[in-house]
C-alpha cells in the first residue's frame, strides 16, 4: 500500500474535495472511489458522501470527500465548504450555479471542458474528459478521477490502478482495461503542481432563510415556479422552429412536458407563435413528433440567438426575477450510477 | 472468546446494515422503500440476484403491511428484519406495540428522517422519538461501523429478552456517508456469536398449537405490560453483556452512553447521533481555550440510560448540561432527549441547570460553529432554558408577483352531451385545445422528457372550468412545488400517498356542505386527484373505498411502473422481468417476479361510474376521455383515468423516443386503450383491427430496464408475459362484446 502524508490540511486536520456535477456523469461514484482510495489504498482516514435530496436551486449532484492523517477519525459530516480540490464535471455549471463558492488560494480547480474560457479563474485546469472518455471507451468520471487524484499530488498511478481493479474490475471486468486507460488519460493531463498565477477566491454564499414564511408553508403566489430558468437542463441541443413548414397541428404542444409552445388564436384556428426557451429542457420530444419537420434538433452553441423565442404568453408581467435552475429529480439510490440508456 | 478475523470495507451505514443482515441470514425481510433507508433492501436484493443472500424479501404495498409481514414471520419462529424511515415508521407505528406486547423479537433499522408535513426527506430525529413508547429496545449508532455492530448485537439482544429492537441512525449523515468499517470476515463467526434461535412460541407447530394475540381485559393487560417493563429492565444488563461479548470478538466496545473529554467538565453537551463527531471537534477547540467541557452521546435510547447519565454528571462535577435536540416535543419546553435527561438528573437528586436547544431540523447542517455555540451556552449565565439554535432570518426582497391570473374560465373547446345512445363528446381536438389555458406554469424541475406533465396537460386540456387538484406524494408533486415555489395556477393540495382519495373526499364534502349553507357560491368545481402508480399501491385501499362511496372526483394515475421518486424500486405496476433497484437481474433473479397490476380492472370491479385508460400516443382519445371523466365526476360519481407515463431516467430510454415506446405498449396490448362506462366495456383502440398488434417483447426491448428479456435465457418469462397480456386482452374483448361481463 502506498503511504502518504497530507501536505496541507484545514484547521481541523482534513484534506477536502468537492465534486460538482449534473446527474449521469458519475460524480457520485467518482467521489466514492476517492474516499475509498484514501481509506483503503493510501492508509488515510477517509469519508465520502453525496448531496442527495431535492436540490431546489443548486446543481443536481455534489459529492464530498474528506481525508485525514492515519489513525484520526473523520468526525465532521457536513458539506465541504473550502475544498482543496474542486472538480467541475460539466462546464455549463459554471455559468448557471455558484459552484466556485468557497474556493481559496489553495484550491486546485479541475474543469471538464474542451478549452478554457477567459472568464474562468486563473488557476482553472482543463481536462477534456468527454473527448478522452470517448477516445478510450471509458467514462467521464474515470478521466476526472485520474485528473483529481493527480491534482492532490499524493496519488501514484499504481494506487489508482489497484483501486480500479479491485472495485470496478470486479463488477465490470470487461470494462477494466478501458477504464484504466481513461483514468490514466486524466492523470496525464494534470500537473502534479498547481499552476502559477494569482488564485481567485470565492466567498461562501449564506443560505437563504425565512423568518416570516406563511403559516403552514402555504404558497400564495401562483405559478411562481416560472422564475426558474431551466436552460441548464439542456444537453447541448434545442428544437429549432421553422414556421414556414408548420401546419399548427398542436402535436408539439401535446408532447411537451414544459409548456414551451406558445399557441394563440389565428385567422384559421390556433397558430404556433414561438417557443419559450427559458423553460425548454431540450428533451426533443417535439422534434420527434412533428410530422412536417417544422421543428428540428440543432446544436444550441450554433444558435446563440434563438429565432422565434417567445416568453410564456399567459404571464401578466414582464418583470420576472429569473434564476438558473435545473431538473431536480432527486436521487437516493444508485439507480443513476447504473443507468443504461437505449440509443436508437 | 477468541478474536475473530475481520475485513475492512469502505461503505455507508445502509450498506453496513445490509451486510450484517446477510451474515445474520434473516429468514424474512418485509419492507417498503422509503428514503433514506431504501438502500438496505436494495443492497440485499443485489446480493439475492447474484445468489449470495437467501433472505426472503417481500415488497409490501406500504409500511403498515411490511410491519404485518414481519410480525407474521416472527410468530412463525423466523429471524425477521425490516428498515424504514420517517412517515414509514409512523405508518407502521400501531403494529410496533403488537410486536412488543406479544413479545416477538425482530430487528428494525430506522434511518432517521424528519416526519412530514411539510414533506422533507432529510435527516432529524422527529421520527424515532415516536417509537419511545412502543416497548421496543432502541439502540443508536453514530457511524457506519456502529450500524454494523449494533445490527449484529441487536438480534442477539432481541432474542435474549424477547423484545423487538430498533437500530436507529441518522438519515443521510450516517445512512449515506461512506467510511472505513471493520466487519467479521466469516459468516460462521456471526452465526456462532448470535447462536441458533429456538423460538419459545411458534404458530407453525400443529403438534403443539398455541393461541397468539388473545383478547385481554384488565387486570391481565396490566400484567402483560408489567412483564414488558420487566423485560426492558432486564435488557439493561443483557445489552451490556452482549456488547461485552462482542468486544471480546472484535475489540470494539460499547456502552449505554459514550463520553468525550467529560472528565472535570464544567459543561456537558448531550447529543444523539452523528452530531457527536462534530461536537468532539468543538470540545477540542474550547478545551484549547481553557474552557472545561465535554460531550456525551447515547447508544441506548430505550431502555433510557438515566443512571449512567446522572453518574457521569456527578463524577465529572458538571455544573451545566446543554442538550441538543434534533426534534421538538412542541409545548413541552424541549425535545424528548431534554425531557428525559432532566428526569434522569432529578431522579438522581442532581440539581443542575439544563439548557435545551432544538437544532438541525429537516437535515439542516450541524456545523462546528453550531456545536461551539451549544457548548458556549453552558458557560453563559441567564441563557434561556429552551429555544431553537438558529432562528431563520427573514427573506430579503419585497412582494413577489403576481405572474399569472388564476385559471377560472376556459374557452369551451370540448363539450359532453348526454344522448339516448350515451355520452357524446364534441370538440376535444388536438389542435383546438392548444388554446386551453394551462393550469400549470412552466418551470417545474422534472427530468427532461418526463411523461407526468405531458399526461397531466393532456388530461387538463379536456377539462373545462374550475379545477382543484390534489397530488399524492410522488415525482409529480416534488418537482412542481419546491417551496417557496409552485407550478400551480389553480388550488392545489398535497397529502401523503396512502391518503389522497380520502382527503379529496373530505374536500368535496365540505364544498357541497358549504354551498348548501350559502357560504360558497353555486357553481361547479372539478376535483382531480393525481397519483403515481406508487400511490396506487400504498393508497389502493383508500382509493377503492372512495370509489365505493361514489366520491365525485377524477382519480388520475400516471403509471411509470416504479417508485421513481425514491430511485426506482419496483412497484406492483412494474412489468414482470423488469430490472429495478429492488428487482435486480443476476444469476439467480431475472428482475421483477410478478405481473404488473391491473388497476383499471380493480377500479372497474369497485363499480365506479367511469374507468378509462389513456396514452399520449393517442392524444385525441385522451382528451375525449378526460372530458367524459369530468362529466361523471360532476354529475354522479368517481371517474378513474390511468395513463402509462414515460420515465426516461428509469426506463432507460431516450426522452424523444417516449411517445414511440408508449405506442408500442398500446399496440402490444400491454396497455390496451378502453373505457368502462357504467359497467359497459368499450375498446377505444383495437390494434388487431388495425393490423398493428405487435408482440409484447417489442415493447419491452425499447426500454433499458427490460431489454435483457430478449436474451434466450429469459424466453420463459417473456412467454408468460405474452400469455398474461393476451389473456387480459381477450378478456377485455369478451367484455366489450358482452354487456353482462
Amino acid at each position: 500500500m502506498q503511504r502518504v502524508d497530507l501536505p496541507i490540511v484545514n484547521d481541523l486536520g482534513y484534506y477536502e474535495m468537492r465534486l460538482e456535477s449534473i446527474g449521469g456523469l458519475g460524480a457520485n461514484l467518482c467521489g466514492k472511489l476517492l474516499g475509498e482510495l484514501g481509506a483503503m489504498y493510501l492508509g488515510l482516514g477517509a469519508a465520502s458522501f453525496a448531496s442527495y435530496g431535492s436540490e431546489k436551486r443548486g446543481s443536481p449532484v455534489k459529492s464530498y470527500i474528506r481525508w485525514c492523517r492515519p489513525g484520526k477519525e473523520v468526525r465532521i459530516n457536513s458539506p465541504v465548504h473550502h475544498p482543496h480540490v474542486l472538480g467541475i464535471f460539466h462546464e455549463a455549471l459554471l455559468d448557471s450555479y455558484p459552484v466556485l463558492q468557497g474556493m481559496t488560494e489553495h484550491t486546485r480547480l479541475i474543469i471538464n471542458a474542451p478549452c478554457k474560457q477567459k472568464h474562468w479563474p486563473a488557476q482553472a485546469e482543463i481536462v477534456d474528459a468527454g473527448a478522452l472518455a470517448m477516445r478510450y471507451k471509458s467514462r467521464v468520471n474515470m478521466v476526472m478521477l485520474g485528473a483529481i487524484a493527480k491534482a492532490t499530488g499524493l496519488v501514484s498511478l499504481e494506487s489508482l490502478k489497484e483501486l480500479i481493479s479491485h472495485t470496478l474490475g470486479q463488477r465490470y471486468p470487461a470494462l477494466l482495461a478501458s477504464n484504466i486507460k481513461g483514468v490514466r488519460a486524466g492523470y496525464d493531463v494534470v500537473d502534479e503542481r498547481a499552476p502559477k498565477g494569482d488564485a481567485a477566491v470565492y466567498e461562501s454564499e449564506k443560505p437563504r432563510r425565512y423568518e416570516e414564511a406563511a403559516t403552514g408553508g402555504v404558497i400564495t403566489c401562483i405559478g411562481n415556479i416560472v422564475t426558474h430558468d431551466l436552460s441548464a437542463s439542456r444537453e447541448g441541443w434545442i428544437p429549432l422552429f421553422h414556421p414556414d413548414r408548420c401546419i399548427h397541428c398542436g402535436l408539439c404542444d401535446s408532447t411537451c412536458p414544459d409548456m414551451v409552445f406558445q399557441f394563440a388564436v389565428g385567422e384559421q384556428g390556433p397558430v404556433n407563435r414561438g417557443l419559450d426557451y427559458q423553460h425548454c429542457k431540450g428533451c426533443l420530444r417535439c422534434v420527434a413528433v412533428c410530422p412536417v419537420q417544422a421543428l428540428t434538433a440543432v446544436k444550441e452553441r450554433e444558435w446563440p440567438e434563438k429565432p422565434y423565442a417567445l416568453p410564456n404568453q399567459s404571464l401578466i408581467t414582464a418583470d420576472i426575477p429569473m434564476e438558473a435552475s435545473g431538473a431536480n429529480s432527486w436521487m437516493s439510490s444508485e439507480a443513476q450510477e447504473t443507468e443504461r440508456r437505449i440509443e436508437e | 472468546m477468541r478474536k475473530a478475523e475481520q475485513t475492512t470495507l469502505f461503505e455507508s451505514g445502509n450498506e453496513m446494515a445490509a451486510y450484517a443482515a446477510r451474515q445474520i441470514r434473516y429468514h424474512v425481510m418485509g419492507y417498503y422503500p422509503i428514503t433514506p433507508s431504501t438502500q438496505i433492501a436494495e443492497q440485499l436484493d443485489v446480493w439475492r440476484a447474484e445468489g449470495s443472500c437467501d433472505i426472503a424479501m417481500i415488497p409490501a404495498e406500504g409500511e403498515h403491511s411490511a410491519a404485518g409481514i414481519c410480525y407474521g414471520a416472527s410468530v412463525g419462529g423466523g429471524r425477521v428484519f425490516n428498515a424504514t424511515s420517517a412517515n414509514g415508521l409512523l405508518y407502521a407505528l400501531e403494529q410496533l406495540p403488537v410486536q412488543s406486547g406479544t413479545r416477538f423479537p425482530m430487528v428494525l433499522n430506522v434511518a432517521c428522517r424528519t416526519v412530514s408535513g411539510p414533506l422533507d426527506i432529510k435527516g432529524d430525529h422527529s421520527d424515532i422519538m415516536f417509537a419511545l413508547n412502543t416497548g421496543w429496545i432502541i439502540l443508536f449508532a453514530n457511524t457506519p461501523q456502529q450500524v454494523y455492530d449494533m445490527n449484529v448485537t441487536a438480534i442477539k439482544i432481541a432474542e435474549s429478552v424477547r423484545l423487538p429492537v430498533i437500530v436507529a441512525f441518522d438519515g443521510f449523515f450516517t445512512s449515506h456517508q461512506k467510511q472505513r468499517c471493520q466487519v467479521l470476515a466469516n459468516e460462521e463467526d456471526v452465526q456462532r456469536f448470535i447462536g441458533a434461535y429456538r423460538p419459545p412460541v411458534t404458530a407453525l407447530d400443529p403438534e403443539h398449537p398455541v393461541t397468539i394475540g388473545a383478547y385481554m381485559n384488565e387486570p391481565d393487560l396490566g400484567a402483560n405490560k408489567y412483564q414488558l417493563h420487566q423485560a426492558m429492565e432486564e435488557a439493561k444488563t443483557v445489552i451490556q453483556t452482549v456488547w461485552d461479548e462482542f468486544q471480546a470478538l472484535t475489540g470494539r466496545s460499547y456502552h449505554a452512553i459514550e463520553a468525550y473529554r467529560a472528565e472535570q467538565a464544567d459543561v456537558l453537551l448531550v447529543l444523539l447521533g452523528s452530531s457527536y463527531g462534530t461536537a468532539q471537534e468543538a470540545v477540542d477547540q474550547l478545551r484549547a481555550q481553557g474552557k472545561r467541557c465535554g460531550v456525551l452521546c447515547l447508544h441506548r435510547l430505550r431502555p433510557f440510560p438515566a443512571l449512567e447519565i446522572a453518574a457521569l454528571c456527578r463524577e465529572a462535577g458538571v455544573r451545566a448540561v446543554v442538550v441538543g435536540d434534533r426534534q421538538d416535543s412542541y409545548g413541552a419546553g424541549g425535545g424528548n432527549l431534554t425531557l428525559e435527561v432532566k428526569a434522569a438528573l432529578q431522579t438522581a437528586g442532581l440539581s443542575l441547570p439544563v439548557i435545551s436547544r432544538v437544532y438541525g431540523l429537516g437535515g439542516q447542517d450541524f456545523g462546528l460553529e453550531d456545536a461551539k455555540s451549544l457548548l458556549e451556552l453552558g458557560f453563559t449565565t441567564n441563557a434561556p432554558s429552551f429555544g431553537y439554535l438558529s432562528v431563520p432570518k427573514k427573506k430579503s426582497g419585497g412582494q413577489e408577483g403576481p405572474y399569472f391570473h388564476p385559471v377560472t374560465e376556459t374557452p369551451g373547446l370540448t363539450q359532453v352531451v348526454s344522448t339516448p345512445q350515451g355520452l357524446q363528446v364534441k370538440g376535444g381536438l388536438v389542435r383546438e385545445t392548444t388554446l386551453m389555458p394551462k393550469r400549470l406554469a412552466p418551470g417545474h424541475g422534472a427530468c427532461p422528457g418526463c411523461g407526468i406533465f405531458v399526461n397531466l396537460n393532456l388530461l387538463l386540456r379536456g377539462i373545462e372550468g374550475c379545477v382543484v387538484l390534489l397530488f399524492q406524494t410522488g415525482c409529480g408533486m416534488v418537482v412542481s412545488t419546491p417551496y417557496p415555489q409552485t407550478a400551480f395556477k389553480v388550488p392545489y393540495v398535497h397529502n401523503l400517498f396512502q391518503n389522497g382519495a380520502a382527503t379529496l373526499s373530505g374536500l368535496i364534502e365540505v364544498y357541497r356542505q358549504r354551498q348548501k349553507r350559502g357560504e360558497l357560491p353555486e357553481g361547479e368545481i372539478t376535483f382531480i386527484m393525481v397519483s403515481g402508480d406508487g400511490g396506487m399501491d400504498i393508497g389502493m385501499g383508500c382509493a377503492l373505498s372512495a370509489g365505493l362511496r361514489g366520491s365525485r372526483m377524477i382519480l388520475f394515475e400516471y403509471d411509470n411502473g416504479g417508485y421513481m421518486n425514491t430511485g426506482y424500486q419496483l412497484s406492483y405496476s412494474t412489468p414482470k422481468g423488469a430490472r429495478s433497484a429492488t428487482s435486480h437481474v443476476g444469476a439467480r433473479q431475472y428482475g421483477k417476479a410478478f405481473f404488473h397490476k391491473d388497476m383499471p380492472q380493480l377500479m372497474a370491479a369497485a363499480g365506479i361510474d367511469y374507468v378509462a385508460t389513456v396514452a399520449e400516443s393517442n392524444p385525441a382519445d385522451f382528451i375525449r376521455k378526460a372530458a367524459k371523466a369530468q362529466y361523471y365526476a360532476n354529475h354522479s360519481g368517481m371517474a378513474y383515468v390511468k395513463a402509462l407515463s414515460a420515465c426516461p431516467l428509469n426506463w432507460g430510454d431516450k426522452p424523444n423516443q417516449e411517445r414511440k415506446v408508449i405506442a408500442a405498449a398500446v399496440d402490444s396490448c400491454y396497455f390496451p386503450l378502453y373505457e368502462v362506462e357504467k359497467g359497459i366495456t368499450r375498446l377505444t383502440y383495437d390494434p388487431e383491427a388495425k393490423q398493428a398488434k405487435i408482440p409484447v417483447l417489442r415493447f419491452l426491448t425499447k426500454m433499458g430496464r427490460t431489454k435483457h428479456l430478449q436474451k434466450e435465457e429469459y424466453a420463459k418469462v417473456v412467454a408468460e408475459m405474452q400469455q398474461e397480456v393476451d389473456w387480459r386482452w381477450q378478456r377485455l374483448q369478451a367484455r366489450a362484446e358482452h354487456a353482462h361481463l
